[in-house]
């Protein structure tokens, strides 16, 4: 049950990625430490001015919005055609100096989010459910509706569409390719928003808790496949319920390393994801 | 491929002249610190050269290579640990090294692409989390209580005769790419890497050629890695199987040109050098890395030899001429 609350939670962190890698086809290295700047940004928002971290979402989503637009606007459009390498190491410099940032502002040691809800739990049957968990599942649910029913009904949404297909047929069709894949990082960004607070609220960071989240969200993605939303969080749900059950056979200590063995597993026996397509 | 040094005799004469200079450096009484700073360009050369065969050359742009380095620094320390000669825990670093190489080439290569990019990080990742809860039993003399080793033959040795091991493990990586280039199998991997399709339906056995590419670069890695630690003297999760090395290695082979033999010497030099000059300010040292990182493949994605190489060959009169032609 908490497997599957906790899943929604890494299904947002995976969505993100997966927009960005079905329609540019490259890789957001430094999405997990762009979520965590959510996460940071929550945290001085709600030590400082007290402010609750959910609600320095408003500020939050669009300075992550416009981070992901200029990344993309300035630096991954001229490089992103020439094959795959290039994107992959200019954002893992992002991801090196966002980290070092982190490092520098506010130390290596682990922050979170601890507001006055953060501890209740509510009962069901016989489990007890952290109030966290439901927040992050319905805050997934949320998000996955709303990008949903965005790509299907807006005209961006189709053209986010049609431009991931064939980009070339897109620009004869008068869709500036170049701003669509702008916008559509930065929406990626508003994503890792959202995921970064609500990661926070439910966990201790750090300034490299980035990879940890890159690696469960790439994890999430190589699961449910590219460019489905209900696989993304059928991603997040397993992958979610395999942490926990493991954590409880094993230990705390080996959670992490068991995830990563089994999004390796999962890596090597289909390699284009559980549910994708070639 | 990039033509031969021209005048190969002259060229030979400042290559050994070059070598005798750098074996009588320490006879001389130059200040250590220089020695250091050659002896870490040496190391990381080894290093770099080796992923430069591997991503530039083969096209496996693998970001496990700390999988390797972590590996052979344990092993050193392990090897060592019981009494045995620091020389064999360094062999031993790198055979642990390529083995594991072997069985992670099982299902890394599977992967294709970005795939293989982010399942070798996922690899070097597991290692660093397994390392930090792993406690060796018999070596609790050894740690400090927490997830590091110290290498305790590493106070028998003298910084000169480090500085001589990594002088021939940097050598030994330029010979052994030159090496490995002009033979069948650097053909076979250029091959590979301009079209795997093609190369493959020209009778190239693409899995083969990957896993030897693959397995040398996890063997040298590991030799220079276990060097590094004898002067180290210990080694820790976060240090052994850390993105850092990552960085550095990627870092120098982009800056120098990727895919060139001179490429990853200019970047290694580059690197070791801005490593020092940044290394009093601790904390910006790495953000200022990276920036360097993602302004040089924005500007110049080929770094600085593949940007020169094209230059030169662009004004080269037998392009021109063909040029003229079209």
């Amino acid at each position: 049950m908490m497997g599957l609350l906790l899943g929604g939670l890494y299904a947002v962190i995976g969505l993100g990625l997966s927009l960005v890698f079905g329609v540019m086809k490259l890789v957001n290295l430094a999405h997990g430490d762009l979520a965590v700047f959510s996460s940071y940004f929550a945290y001085v928002a709600m030590s400082s001015l007290g402010i609750d971290p959910v609600a320095s979402l408003v500020l939050g989503i669009p300075i992550l919005f416009a981070i992901g637009f200029a990344i993309q606007g300035l630096l991954m459009n001229r490089v992103f055609r020439l094959g795959m390498e290039p994107p992959l190491l200019i954002a893992f410099g992002i991801s090196i100096i966002l980290q070092n940032i982190y490092l520098a502002l506010w130390t290596p040691l682990s922050r979170g989010l601890t507001t006055g809800y953060a501890l209740e739990s509510y009962r069901i049957g016989e489990f007890y459910i952290p109030l966290v968990y439901l927040l992050d599942f319905v805050a997934a649910l949320l998000v996955m509706l709303f990008l949903r029913e965005f790509l299907r009904k807006t005209y961006l949404g189709r053209a986010i569409r049609a431009a991931s297909q064939d980009w070339r047929a897109a620009q004869l069709m008068g869709i500036n390719t170049n701003r669509i894949y702008a916008l559509t990082f930065g929406i990626s960004m508003m994503f890792a928003a959202i995921a970064g607070v609500f990661v926070g609220l439910t966990f201790p960071f750090t300034p490299s808790s980035g990879s940890a989240y890159l690696i469960i969200a790439f994890g999430v993605v190589i699961i449910g496949g590219l460019g489905s939303i209900l696989g993304t969080f059928i991603g997040g749900v397993v992958l979610g319920v395999a942490q926990i059950l493991s954590g409880a056979y094993f230990g705390a200590g080996w959670q992490l390393f068991l995830g990563y063995v089994i999004i390796l597993a999962i890596l090597t026996a289909r390699p284009q994801g559980i549910f994708g397509r070639r | 491929m990039k033509a031969a040094i021209p005048r190969p005799a002259v060229a030979y004469a400042l290559l050994i002249a070059v070598m005798a200079a750098l074996v009588a450096l320490p006879l001389a009484n130059i200040e250590i610190y220089w020695i250091l700073i050659l002896f870490l360009f040496f190391v990381y050369l080894a290093m770099t050269n080796m992923w430069n065969l591997v991503a530039g050359y083969s096209g496996l742009i693998s970001l496990g290579q700390p999988a390797f380095i972590g590996l052979a620094g344990y092993s050193l320390g392990v090897v060592t640990l019981y009494g045995l000669s620091p020389f064999l825990g360094i062999v031993a670093g790198g055979v642990l090294a390529a083995a594991f190489a072997v069985v992670v080439s099982v299902p890394t290569f599977r992967m294709k692409g970005i795939y293989f990019a982010i399942g070798t990080w996922i690899v070097a990742e597991a290692l660093r989390i397994f390392f930090n809860a792993w406690r060796p039993a018999e070596a609790a003399a050894a740690t400090w209580g927490g997830a590091g080793i110290s290498i305790k033959a590493a106070a028998g040795i003298s910084i000169v005769q480090i500085y001589y091991l990594a002088l021939t493990v940097g050598f030994g990586s330029i010979f052994l790419m030159r090496l490995i280039l002009k033979s069948k199998l650097g053909l076979e991997l250029m091959a590979i890497r301009d079209n795997e399709a093609t190369a493959s339906s020209s009778g190239v056995d693409v899995f083969r050629c990957k896993l030897y590419s693959f397995v040398i670069g996890a063997f040298v890695t590991g030799i220079a890695a276990g060097v590094f630690y004898l002067f180290q003297g210990h080694i820790e999760p976060i240090s052994g199987f850390g993105v850092n090395w990552t960085i550095i290695l990627v870092t120098a082979v982009i800056i120098g040109g990727i895919g060139t033999i001179e490429g990853p010497i200019a970047g290694t030099a580059i690197a070791v050098l801005l490593q020092q000059l940044l290394a009093r300010y601790v904390g910006v040292s790495l953000i200022i890395q990276g920036i360097i990182l993602v302004a040089i493949i924005s500007l110049t994605p080929r770094g600085i030899v593949g940007t020169i190489q094209r230059s030169r060959a662009s004004r080269s009169p037998l392009l021109l001429a063909i040029r003229r032609t079209k």
